[in-house]
């Protein structure tokens, strides 16, 4: 049995005209009115964990800059990538983009509405255009409901639709993602771990929503689930014209699904470009390390490939490295005889192509390096003759600074 | 991608969910410690509830010509120092330690839970004090403070229960707390968040159903300690008081005198004790496993 | 040969029934090679490794079959006091979380001297010293100095990397790789990898290195073991097996993670459904409900792992070495074209459905097995 597609995109949307009319203002979900305005805009976003010490008494003593100076701008219907290491600041971004952390300083935009300070019963109306699949499919649903409760919940929260209309809508949920709906009234443990993410992309979908954040939706899945997962949200995407942030630590995975990258460290942004771009000409150094590290399954093109090993650990995001965050381990300063200016100055993220950024000095000693060349294609020959041949201008116009 | 493998759907019939509970509780009857701990649980609640048609005689009224007996076919358990009948004594013995104990165990749970739910589901300054006087309550062992509470408030059944209640409660307290702590870093809840509900919604569909789940273990386990709480009341003469109810307690005291000549008069009801005790412990641990069977492999 | 596994059977025993971890699987180790082992979470490739050191968890967990030779001696058979000397000295073994493997109340010195001492007849002294000598070699700066450290002071990476001074403290013959990098960052993966490469290679340890990535399989190992449900499905030389993957499970994984240096469009394609129940004892072949290219007797019957291309006559089986004999378990293999779509290509042919009434075979009575067909293919441009 297939899912029935064209009944399951007119039903959803009938279902979403039902729905909003209790929302706002928006008109169809999913779709910004305004064309080519962003659904999401972050501006100079900061996140600080404070670090308190004492017994009785907190002191304050520090702060973790989790997310240090973000800017981003996403959108609609496209897919920007954030990855990075842990301890980037990735997720946290994710969390506080969806207001689920208060931003210490910076702004918020989405669809036009500043949510930096929204709180209450405003916060939980936004909430229902942006929602979030978690990396842990055991530890996102609530054990005690079942997979039909879940995934109706937010219908039941925003007050959609009658009983047996919120039943439908789930059952139609269920099919969407490929599910059996015969098993709604199975609780999260008689699931597989694929499954289970199912269930957590459904519940996502349920609203309606405009923007969904995937918080590293597939890294717990087995490899042969994972493209399953992948699969699935690129086609929900095409079909309810969803724009996701895909948080990942996998810059192949991120690579497949995005349409834009940013690539973060220790709380910021270092790279910001189309998938293709960022591929095929990595400015900065640590993207370089970070495509170099990743390894590629197949032993001929391992073998010849030579890898950027990194010194040392990422240090603490409570006292990152003054002048550029990377310094500490940046294979490209210590070639240039470790130039003053790494240490002093902090990078900004400047444009140097149409839609790439990148915050490094010496960003133009790194594009056509060694080392650069070593990770885009085959050494032997220059970038242009590598199998990644994308019709030029597929990426989307920028619209980050 | 037209050529992509087509799986042929392979179906398992649907079945009727089993809910968590009757998963656990299959699985507890599986685990053959806890079987043994519901069978002398059913013993002792049959033997409580059927007091008055399982006895032989009644407990209130002895012959003293019958005094201290040992066990014959007619007193199975013997006969007291007045002549009553220990057997029909142990039997409504069980009655006063069943109501006691359960009535005691609700009485924590209700003042732990309101108590737990509040700090743990409002957090900030109103959470630090009332652990703090939890802390203090937890500080002074459990059996002082009943004794406290009985010396103060009289004796009495209700006495009994209110105190044994009482010193649970800072226990249940501190446990739905933590659990409530942990459990608002959890992805699900964090989920319901993000899908913008209310922070009472949260609280009573996300974080209370699931963190009554090592309530109900730290209950069935407290019934084991509230058996022996009231047992250790009555024997200290804080029971109920009145010489004509039956406790197994008080039954104890009265026959520590005559350990030399009558030692089964000790020994019925001190094994009465024992086995309702160790039969709630042995579920309680059972439940522990069964609900959360990643404990044991 | 170093180590022979001959038709190892892992059984455990829960509450939920038996559980067939490990159903007769047979692989040789040379001195000084590296091995992978290939498969998903449950494919047993940690378990047989923890039977070869004779670690299962107990009670539950049986060696219900099978020979373990290890340099011709049968560790199946062999004295636990015997066996406790071997494992770190002849065998050893490092896993996916340092911090875990690590005692967190104990120095690194502690350990490192502890591990020494145990199976040499050296001073304190000379441990110590060998100590800081191996923290040295794994690259860990003042090793002298972060001897006095204790696990929790060590970062993810550096703890891996202590790990592996310990694992090789003693020069054994065979080190044991569980997922070394999983739980590390791609840039410490990295490090790690390298060190882990140098190391055995300088030292001519022999390497099974257990993982779900191929990528890190790629570039770390000379033969492959890909493992399903407890079997091995296809066993071959590093190259070959990219080269020329015959088993529709390899195909089929190669074909579901994107490649960095693959097209960015080019599309996935999924292994459908999910990995068969191990409560179940296998009657056929353990991939046939997820496989395109399954035939009808893959449901009834176990297929052997054979070689390939039938051998010459007077020709044996090639199990080690870089000319190892390309094996594969399947009665159906995936064709050269066909391995590059990643889909089955004859004419009229579609996987045979499953027998009528052996249903409850293949699909678990209670698990939620059936997934409905991804419309994702037909659905997307």
């Amino acid at each position: 049995m297939t899912v029935p597609g064209s009944s399951s995109l007119g039903s959803t949307s009938s279902g979403s005209t039902s729905s909003g009319s209790t929302s706002s203002g928006s008109t169809t979900p999913g779709v910004t009115p305004v064309a080519g305005r962003d659904l999401l805009e972050v501006s100079e976003l900061k996140v600080f964990f404070p670090i308190t010490e004492g017994l009785v008494v907190q002191h304050h003593v520090g702060d973790v800059r989790a997310v240090d100076d973000v800017s981003l701008s996403l959108q609609p219907g496209t897919t920007l990538g954030l990855v990075g290491e842990s301890g980037c600041g990735k997720s946290t971004l994710g969390r506080a983009i969806l207001r689920l952390y208060r931003p210490t300083a910076g702004r918020i935009t989405f669809d036009g509405q500043d949510i930096t300070t929204l709180g209450g019963a405003a916060l939980r109306g936004v909430r229902r255009r942006m929602q979030m699949i978690f990396q842990d499919p055991y530890a996102s649903l609530n054990p005690r409901m079942t997979a039909g409760g879940i995934v109706g919940e937010p219908l039941e929260i925003h007050h959609i639709g009658s009983r047996s209309e919120r039943r439908r809508r789930v059952e139609e949920l269920f099919e969407i993602v490929g599910l059996d709906p015969r098993f709604a009234e199975r609780y999260p443990h008689e699931f597989s771990g694929g499954q289970r993410q199912r269930i957590g992309v459904a519940r996502a979908l349920a609203v309606n929503p405009a923007l969904i954040v995937a918080d590293e939706p597939i890294s717990a899945l087995d490899v042969s689930i994972q493209a399953q997962i992948i699969n699935l949200l690129e086609r929900l995407q095409a079909q309810f014209a969803l724009t996701y942030l895909f948080i990942a630590h996998d810059l192949s995975v991120v690579r497949h699904i995005s349409d834009r990258i940013a690539v973060m460290y220790l709380g910021r942004i270092v790279e910001l470009a189309s998938s293709q771009d960022l591929h095929r000409d990595p400015l900065h150094p640590y993207s370089v390390a970070l495509l170099s590290a990743i390894p590629i399954p197949d032993p001929v093109i391992e073998a010849r490939r030579r890898r950027i090993i990194l010194k040392g650990d990422v240090p603490s995001p409570a006292a990152p490295p003054a002048g550029c965050r990377f310094n500490t381990r940046c294979w490209l300063r210590e070639q240039l005889g470790n130039p003053a200016r790494c240490t002093e100055e902090d990078p900004q993220l400047r444009v140097l192509s149409s839609g790439h950024s990148v915050a490094c000095h010496f960003a133009e000693s790194v594009s056509g390096s060694v080392e650069q060349r070593q990770v885009t294609g085959r050494p032997a020959q220059a970038g242009g003759a590598t199998p990644v041949v994308d019709p030029a201008g597929t990426a989307p116009a920028s619209g980050a600074e | 991608m037209s050529s992509a493998p087509t799986s042929v759907v392979v179906r398992a019939a649907p079945r009727a969910s089993r809910g968590l509970w009757r998963d656990a509780f299959q699985r507890l009857l599986r685990n053959r410690p806890a079987l043994l701990g519901l069978f002398f649980i059913a013993v002792f609640v049959i033997a409580a509830v059927l007091a008055p048609l399982l006895a032989p005689d009644d407990p209130a009224v002895g012959n003293l010509a019958l005094s201290k007996q040992g066990p014959t076919l007619a007193h199975l358990m013997g006969t007291d120092l007045l002549g009553r009948d220990e057997l029909s004594r142990v039997l409504f013995g069980a009655r006063i330690s069943l109501l006691v104990g359960v009535v005691a165990v609700a009485f924590g749970l209700f003042f732990g839970v309101i108590v737990g739910a509040i700090a743990g589901g409002v957090g900030g300054a109103v959470d630090t004090v009332l652990m703090r006087v939890t802390d203090v309550l937890l500080a002074i062992p459990g059996i002082l403070l009943a004794i406290g509470i009985v010396a103060s408030l009289g004796h009495g059944q209700i006495q009994i229960m209110l105190a044994v209640g009482i010193s649970y409660a800072p226990i249940f307290a501190r446990l739905l707390r933590g659990s409530l702590l942990a459990l608002r870093e959890a992805d699900f809840v964090t989920a319901a968040r993000s899908e913008g509900a209310s922070p009472a919604r949260i609280l009573l569909r996300h974080l209370l159903p699931n963190a009554l789940t090592p309530l109900i273990v730290a209950a069935t386990l407290a019934m084991a300690t509230a058996i022996i709480d009231v047992a250790g009341l009555g024997f200290l003469g804080l029971g109920p008081g009145d010489p004509r109810v039956a406790e197994w307690g008080e039954m104890l005291t009265d026959s520590a005198r005559f350990l030399q000549n009558a030692p089964y008069l000790i020994l019925f009801p001190g094994a009465a004790i024992v086995i309702s005790a160790i039969g709630f412990n042995l579920v309680g641990d059972g439940l522990r496993e069964a609900i959360d069977p990643r404990l044991k492999r | 040969m170093l180590l022979s596994v001959r038709d190892l059977i892992v059984r455990f025993r829960t509450h939920d029934g038996t559980v067939h971890a490990v159903n007769g699987v047979s692989f040789d180790v040379d001195e000084g090679e590296t091995l992978g082992l290939v498969g998903e979470s449950g494919c047993g490739k940690s378990v047989s490794n923890l039977a070869i050191m004779r670690l299962l968890p107990r009670p539950a967990g049986h060696i219900e079959g099978g020979q373990v030779l290890f340099e011709d001696v049968d560790l199946t058979k062999l004295p636990e006091a015997d066996m406790r000397d071997l494992r770190g000295r002849e065998i050893a073994m490092i896993f996916q979380d340092p911090m875990t493997s690590l005692n967190p109340v104990l120095t690194i010195e502690e350990q490192l001297v502890e591990t020494i001492r145990a199976h040499r007849p050296v001073t304190a002294a000379a441990a110590r010293t060998r100590a800081i000598e191996l923290l040295g070699m794994v690259g860990i700066a003042q090793p002298a100095g972060r001897l006095r450290s204790y696990p929790h002071e060590f970062s993810g990476g550096m703890r891996q990397r202590v790990m592996i001074a310990m694992a090789l403290a003693l020069q054994p013959k065979l080190l044991i790789a569980d997922e070394p990098t999983t739980a590390l960052d791609v840039t410490i993966q990295a490090q790690v990898l390298e060190l882990l490469q140098r190391l055995t290679t300088e030292q001519g340890t022999a390497v099974i290195l257990i993982t779900h990535d191929l990528g890190v399989v790629a570039g770390m190992t000379r033969r492959i073991n890909v493992m399903y449900a407890g079997f091995v499905v296809e066993a071959a030389t590093t190259a070959n097996l990219f080269a020329a993957p015959r088993h529709p499970y390899t195909v089929g994984l190669l074909h579901s993670i994107p490649r960095l240096d693959a097209a960015v469009d080019e599309p996935l394609i999924p292994i459908e459904g999910v990995p068969p129940d191990l409560r179940i004892p296998p009657v056929g072949c353990a991939f046939a409900a997820r496989c395109a290219w399954r035939l009808p007797r893959c449901w009834t019957e176990i297929p052997p792992l054979d070689p390939l291309v039938p051998l010459e006559p007077g020709a044996s089986v090639r199990t080690t070495g870089p000319a190892a004999t390309h094996r594969v378990a399947c009665w159906n293999p995936v064709t050269a074209e066909e391995a590059g779509l990643g889909a089955p290509r004859r004419p009229g042919f579609s996987a045979a459905p499953p027998p009528t009434g052996s249903r409850d075979v293949v699909v678990a009575a209670d698990t939620p097995e059936a997934v409905l067909v991804e419309p994702a293919e037909a659905s997307s441009p």
